[in-house]
């Protein structure tokens, strides 16, 4: 006799593999979960590498930049000697250099004065130099307004480093009786000095033989 | 081998057994004793038979048809209640009414249109009809029924013929509305069923004889009788008239003729099975029995378990379905698992493949960005502070003050005023701590001083040094303002004035302008 699948035990063995299935079935849905978490892990990670990989790019690009950009100025820089470290003798002569010229004597004395850490504005993100002012006060007599453009103008062109005249007084003495009273400077120039940073130079990246 | 329905059908002197696979065909047929217990050893030999048959076929679905005259009919009208509580009611009247068998049930019932109108307009309290009807000789049955139960098969139900025969009354054209008395030829003999249009009333089976054409007639008209005398026809008020269809293979030669003097009986009309089901199967067709034309499912579907119903005969049955059930939700799942993996698995390989794509990308990445720093100009300082160090050089720069633009300047605001004589000029950055006056931190501060002609008047004179004031602030792109007047108009002052005095009829005054870094000149 055929056995039939309609007994209770059939059905209680059917019920059995049906359940059995379905252990499998989670087990499958479990491991095929994990596997998929995995690789979504792996591209997340890959994803973030990208992100990480190409903020690099932008950073060594943007550094590239900037140094074709400065380098040949700051190079310059170098090869005038603004960055040396300031020497008021040597300032002397520089400053004695530059008024010779057309005014020839004009200038009547000069002070340079004790130096100071400039602390303005335009040395904001700065880090690698601090900035000292040397300043140099002189006094002058010239004709007039003329020869003064002329004297300042010998200054600015030709006194070396990094130097700005930022203030003058300029009075005409009429108790003198002269017909035409000349006129008496007195003017200040700054130099400007970039004294390293102990930091900077800590940072510095080793020169390549 | 394919799981089918196989009907089994059992009269008083046969059990045949009819199999569905694509087409219905009776596989087996055995005889039984008319006195069983007379004739033992034949029982013994066809079921023996019948037990060899089902062996054969353990995965089908059995349907067991009766065609016996041990049947019985009874109507019982109970309250209308709700539906469980009918059942409860009914399975009750059952019990009560056959108590000497298992193998009873209720005829399915079919509710009148408007019958929920006509009761309410009903006085007395609302009623139902129910057909009750049961096999009441099962020793004749058990046997059969024993071998199916042990086995455990699948038996869907246990149905007399008489119960489905309603189903016949769609193929005979039959009005609606009308109540029909239908005639079967079947193997054990001439099948009555009189069908109202609620449903089966009363069915009973006639054993055919030789007399033929006449006994048809005369057993017709001995039914109507019956059902004029139990008042299921023929009662006064009701108006509905009485069709009488008879199937038969063999149709009588001559026209039926039912002897009656009621207007209301229409004359039998004669139909062959062919007629009914033109594509039923050929060996069918034309034999004798015509029970055939009810073994399908739609005959069966409104009959549920039928007489088999609460009986351990069922059981394989239920399990059957258990079984259907279990499987089919196993698979659904199993499939829905397979599909989900392979969703997964898609995803899996797609992330895979974008995640190497993203590593590969990464590397690449990387891989500009070194050649990127190799080719980057060496410097002792890092790019910023090589832009930071030539930014605050060219800042510094231009602290420096252009005097050619500043006495340009002046000089253009000084053209309109020929009396003001200027004696100082003077410029610096603004320092608070100086005690200049008051000015923007990092502007420029420009001092004028001189003096007036002493032929002009003092309101001109002050008036001219205001008007320059505002002329050199114009011409400095800054905010002129007069520091000191040549006379003094201030609430809290004095003025003193020597006309004869040449110097101090020479009176100084002062004029300031603050102007902002990158302005004019």
């Amino acid at each position: 006799m055929n056995s039939s699948r309609y007994t209770a035990a059939a059905l209680a063995a059917t019920i059995k593999y049906c359940v059995a299935a379905l252990i499998v079935c989670i087990l499958l849905i479990g491991v095929m979960r994990a596997r998929r978490s995995a690789a979504e892990h792996r591209d997340d990670l890959a994803a973030q590498h990208i992100r990480i990989a190409r903020a690099h790019v932008d950073r060594a690009n943007e550094r590239r930049a900037l140094t074709e950009k400065y380098l040949a100025a700051y190079n310059r820089l170098v090869r005038e000697g603004s960055m040396q470290r300031f020497d008021r003798a040597a300032a002397g002569d520089w400053f004695e250099a530059a008024i010779r010229g057309p005014q020839d004597g004009a200038v009547g004395g000069y002070v340079i004065g004790k130096d100071t850490p400039y602390t303005g504005a335009e040395n904001a993100g700065l880090s690698a130099f601090r900035i000292i002012s040397h300043p140099l006060e002189f006094t002058a007599q010239v004709d007039d307004e003329d020869a003064f453009v002329e004297l300042m103008k010998s200054i600015e062109t030709r006194l070396p480093g990094t130097s700005a005249a930022e203030g003058c007084t300029l009075s005409r003495d009429r108790e003198s009786g002269l017909r035409m009273e000349p006129l008496a400077v007195r003017c200040n120039v700054i130099w400007y000095e970039f004294a390293p940073t102990d930091a900077a130079l800590a940072n510095a990246p080793e020169p390549k033989p | 081998m394919k799981s089918c329905d196989q009907y089994i059908y059992i009269t008083g002197a046969s059990v045949a057994c009819y199999r569905d696979s694509g087409g219905l065909e009776i596989v087996a047929e055995m005889s039984t004793p008319r006195n069983a217990a007379l004739d033992s050893d034949s029982l013994a030999a066809s079921l023996r038979h019948f037990e060899s048959h089902l062996d054969r076929y353990p995965h089908d679905r059995y349907f067991v048809i009766t065609d016996t005259q041990a049947e019985a009919y009874q109507a019982e009208t109970v309250p209308q209640v709700s539906r469980r509580d009918l059942k409860l009611l009914l399975n009750r009247k059952l019990e009560q009414r056959y108590r000497s068998t298992d193998y009873r049930a209720v005829v399915p019932h079919r509710a009148r249109p408007y019958s929920l109108i006509r009761n309410l307009a009903r006085r007395r309290s609302r009623t139902t009809t129910r057909i009750l009807y049961a096999l009441i000789n099962p020793e004749t049955l058990a046997p059969w029924l024993g071998a199916l139960q042990r086995r455990a098969l699948n038996v869907r139900g246990l149905y007399s013929l008489g119960a489905l025969m309603p189903a016949l009354i769609r193929d005979l054209n039959i009005p609606s509305g009308a109540d029909a008395l239908v005639v079967m030829r079947t193997a054990a003999g001439y099948r009555h069923a009189f069908v109202s249009p609620s449903g089966l009333r009363f069915s009973r089976l006639c054993v055919h004889s030789n007399s033929a054409d006449s006994q048809v007639a005369q057993e017709i008209e001995k039914t109507l009788q019956y059902l004029t005398m139990t008042r299921l026809w023929g009662v006064d008020g009701r108006h509905r008239a009485l069709h009488i269809s008879v199937i038969d293979a063999e149709p009588s030669s001559g026209v039926l003729n039912v002897p009656s003097d009621n207007p209301l009986i229409v004359q039998p009309t004669q139909t062959r099975p062919r007629d009914l089901k033109p594509l039923g199967p050929a060996k069918l067709l034309d034999a004798a029995n015509s029970a055939w034309l009810l073994f399908n499912r739609a005959a069966l579907r409104s009959h549920g378990l039928g007489c088999a119903a609460g009986l351990p005969l069922q059981d394989a049955g239920r399990r059957a379905t258990y079984r259907i059930a279990t499987l089919g939700a196993t698979a659904a799942i199993a499939l829905a698992s397979v599909g989900y993996v392979a969703f997964t698995e898609a995803a899996t390989r797609e992330s895979a493949a974008h995640a190497s794509t993203g590593e590969m990308i990464a590397a690449h990445l990387d891989a500009t960005a070194k050649d990127s720093e190799r080719m980057t100009p060496t410097a002792d300082l890092d790019a910023e502070q090589l832009r930071a160090t030539v930014q605050t050089r060219d800042r510094l720069l231009m602290r420096n003050i252009d005097a050619a633009g500043l006495l340009q300047a002046i000089a253009a605001a000084l053209a309109p005023f020929p009396d003001l004589d200027i004696d100082l000029l003077e410029w610096s950055y603004y320092s608070a701590a100086a005690g200049a006056a008051p000015a923007p931190p990092g502007s420029i501060l420009v001092r004028v001083g001189g003096h007036i002609h002493a032929h002009l008047h003092k309101a001109e004179s002050n008036a001219a040094v205001a008007a320059l004031a505002a002329a050199i602030g114009r011409q400095l792109g800054g905010a002129g303002n007069v520091e000191k007047l040549p006379f003094d108009v201030t609430p809290e002052g004095s003025l003193t004035s020597k006309p004869n005095d040449g110097a101090a009829a020479q009176p100084q005054f002062s004029v300031t302008a603050a102007v902002a870094v990158g302005a004019k000149p």
